[in-house]
This record gives structure tokens, sequence and C-alpha cells, in this order.
């Protein structure tokens, strides 16, 4: 499913972030990638989903060589990678309902499934009595579970998601954590990027561990 | 949208109607009188029992005549008198024989006189002159030429100001909402679903300002109408509004606007 040959970043030519990172994830995994701030987790993760682009080596995903993409394949390739930003990126002049519709607007789906799935995903993630509310309106934990939300409503074929938990309560890391597991369950490649040890070895998956850009 | 700056193309696109209605009026004014119509002033001693034939040797003389029409020197009194309204009083007590007859000859196509045939009629021994509204023809007709190109003028100072607004409004929208524009590349968002919104917000725009300049030009029609008619001396009645036809082109050329000042500006600032 993903897969990194020799991969190196450097932002400004000088500094190199993440050094010669060589990976496979396979198809249903569920990993978590971790190491201490800093190391290159999130910017591992742009990489995934073409936000940033690689300055040395090749990055397969689902078998395509996204070095070789032409600029606009670029959307269809993450409507099939759901992400969790750190920054949750929620549009705040839109509801949360229309934070969540969003990534499947952008598929052109019938209004009416568009309002089935969401009502589903905000029950999902306990966010029924939200749907009407701006995210600025929200708590920090609230605003993370839209982000996640919208991430798993096209029922992705991966999954990246930047500290999810980070400003959650214990109850509320559990709902979500089960989520990612049925996402998981249901085909979907999941990939964490978080420095939660306690949930690192209470869940036992795959751990890609960053130190200083490179895997070790 | 930005409402302001609607009302800054509005006001430009009611000062260039202005200028094409005066155009479009004066243009059927000299479609439809001074160069089609001509009249034949008799001489007074000419017969009326006659008038059949010189009806014929006129037609013979003049090409295209559509209706040719003989009017009495009491009829021409009693028309003279319905067009100087309350004060056909003055008219009271005269002879009718202080006016001569005439034919009213109406052509098809536009008049074109040459000097050769004006002569050839006026020699004509029952013709006392002649009298096709050429000054007046000229007249109108230089005032509708100076209407027109002013108009021209005003055309191209309105597209440059209807780019640079409607640019303007784009390039603030697109600025306003850049964290949006952001998030939805990040979800897969294609670059037409990001930016067809933006195309479509110039085209109303444009839209929206040509709408309001012509209702508001409407307005002003008709209280010129009915106000400021009764005021002139000569009648305004025959004024017409822009044709239907103009208000659709006008409505395309700005909604064309509109989306050339979107696309000028999501390339510029989207970087597409």
């Amino acid at each position: 499913m993903i897969q990194l040959f020799h991969v190196y970043k450097s932002y400004d030519g000088k500094n190199v972030v993440l050094k010669d990172v060589n990976m496979i994830i396979d198809k249903g995994e569920f990993v978590f990638l971790t190491g201490a701030s800093g190391a290159g987790k999130s910017t591992l993760l742009k990489l995934l989903f073409l936000e940033e682009m690689p300055t040395k080596g090749q990055i397969l995903i689902k078998n395509k060589n996204i070095s070789r993409l032409k600029h606009n394949s670029i959307p269809y390739l993450r409507r099939n990678i759901g992400v969790v930003f750190q920054d949750f990126k929620l549009i705040n002049s839109k509801t949360v309902f229309e934070n969540i519709a969003i990534a499947l607007e952008i598929l052109n789906l019938p209004k009416k499934i568009i309002k089935t799935r969401v009502n589903s995903m905000l029950k999902a993630v306990s966010l029924e009595h939200r749907k009407d509310y701006f995210p600025l309106n929200l708590s920090g934990g609230e605003q993370q579970r839209v982000a996640i939300a919208r991430a798993l409503i096209n029922s992705p074929a991966i999954l990246l998601a930047d500290e999810p938990t980070g400003n959650l309560d214990p109850v509320i890391t559990l709902e979500i954590m089960t989520l990612f597991e049925k996402a998981n369950n249901n085909g979907t490649t999941v990939i964490i990027a978080t420095h939660d040890d306690s949930m690192i070895k209470k869940y036992k998956k795959r751990v890609l561990n960053i130190k200083d850009g490179r895997l070790i | 949208m930005n409402l302001f700056l609607m009302f800054i193309i509005a006001a430009s696109l009611i000062i260039l109607n202005l200028f094409l209605l005066i155009s479009y009026n004066l243009n059927i004014f000299l479609e439809n009188h001074s160069s089609r119509d001509m009249i034949i002033y008799l001489e007074v001693l000419a017969e009326s029992k006659d008038i059949k034939t010189y009806q014929d040797k006129v037609k013979k003389l003049l090409p295209d005549i559509q209706t040719i029409k003989y009017v009495t020197n009491k009829e021409a009194l009693k028309s003279f008198k319905k067009e100087l309204g309350k004060n056909g009083d003055l008219l009271e007590g005269l002879d009718a024989n202080i006016l001569p007859s005439y034919f009213k000859v109406r052509f098809s196509k536009r008049l074109k006189l040459s000097k050769t045939l004006v002569k050839s009629i006026t020699d004509l021994f029952f013709v006392d002159s002649l009298s096709y509204g050429k000054k007046t023809y000229n007249k109108i007709k230089k005032i509708r030429d100076v209407s027109t190109s002013l108009s021209y003028y005003i055309l191209i100072f309105i597209i440059i100001i209807t780019i640079f607004t409607i640019y303007t409004t784009i390039k603030l929208t697109i600025y306003s909402r850049k964290e949006e524009i952001e998030t939805l590349e990040l979800v897969g968002a294609t670059q037409e679903f990001i930016i067809f919104p933006f195309y479509i917000e110039g085209v109303l725009q444009g839209i929206i300002s040509s709408s309001l300049a012509l209702f508001i030009l409407y307005i002003i029609y008709s209280f010129s109408l009915s106000n400021i008619a009764e005021l002139l001396p000569i009648g305004i009645s025959g004024f017409q509004f822009l044709p239907i036809s103009y208000i659709f082109i006008n409505l395309f050329v700005t909604s064309f606007l509109g989306l050339l000042s979107s696309h000028i500006s999501v390339v510029k600032f989207l970087k597409i």
C-alpha cells in the first residue's frame, strides 16, 4: 500500500528533516509512528498525502509513484487518504455538518446521501448536538472529533492521523480509537503519529520510531 | 460580493446606456423621418383637376416611392393649426390660400438625392419648392454621431472599470477564503471544484450590476417621458427604451467581463 525508498526531505536545502527513510506498510495495517517532537513524524505524513514532495527518493502509494504524478491527478489520490491534521484545518465559516460534508461534496454525491452519511458519522463521534455549531464555538476536543469525522466519512483506503487524541479525555480517546480500529477492520490502512506511550502499549500495533529524521 | 463595487460598475453602465439610448433614438428618428420623407410644394396656380397627372410625373422622376399623398391647402392649414395646439387661435380668420398645397412623399428607402434629380423636380412647372429635411437630417446625424463616438469611449472606460472592480473583488474573496481553499485542496477537491464558485461570483456581479444599471435607466427614462415631455417644445413621445436585443447583449457582455475578470484573478492568486 505504502512504500518509501531512500526518502530525504529538506525544506531549505540545508537542514535535512528526513534522512534515508525506507519503509513498507501493507494494505490493512495499523501502524503507530512515534518519536519525539520535531523528529519528523508530521513531515513524513505530509509526504504521504502530498502536501510536501520528497527532496530525494521515491514514494509509492497504491503502487503509484507520487513523484511522477501529474498535478491534476493529486486530488484523486488524496480522496483515498483521510487525514486528521494536527491543527484540524476546519473551515471556520462552515458549520460542523458542512465541514464534514465537504469530503463528500467534492465527490459530487447527491445531497440526500451526504446528509444521511454525515448524520451517521456525527453520531459515531458523539457530535450530533453540535452539528449546527461553528468550529470556533467548539472545544479543542470537539474540533478534533470533527476533523476525525471528516477524515473517515468517505471510508478512505488510508487514514493518516497526526496526534489525533492529543486533546481528548480518556473516554473520548477510547471512542476515537474504536472508530480507527473499526475503519481498520473494514480494510483501511491506518497510520497514527503519536508520542503517547500509553496508547502505543495499550493497542499493541506495529510501531515505527523516528529519531532525528531517521527510521530506527 | 461587494455591493459598493457593484454600484460603481452600475453607475458607469448607466452613463454608457444613457448615451446608447440617445444614439438609438436618434437613429430611429433618422430612419423614420428626415431621410425618408419629402414635401413637394405646388405652385399656387396648380390646377387641382390635374393632380393625378402631376403625381404621375413625380412618380416617374423619383425612385422608390412608397406612398404619395396630395394635401390640399385647407388640410395643410388644419394640420398647421393642430401643430400649434393652444396657439392655434392665431390662425383664426386666415384664408387657406396663404399655404400652398403639396405632395407628401414617403420613400421605401433612405433618400440619396442627386442635385440633378432635385433640379429636374423643381423644374417641373407645377412645383414651387422642395423640402426633404436635409439640414435637420444632417444636424441630427451629427448629434447621433457624437453620441455614438462618446459611447465607444465610455465603453472602453467601462470595460477597464468592470474588469478592475470584479478582479479586485475576487482577489479579496480569495484572500479571505485562503484557509478554506487550502483545506479543500488537502481533502482532495479538484481545481474546478475550488474555482467554480469564483467564476459564478464574477458572472453574477456582472449580471447584477448590469441589471441594476438598466433598471435605474428605465426609471429615469419613464420619469423623463411623463414629466419632462410636457416642458419641451417638441414631442418626445416617440422616444423608446433600449430594445430587448440590446438588453441581452448588455447582460451577456457584462457577464463575460465578470467571467474574464474572475479568471484573471483566479489564475493570478490561486496560481493555477
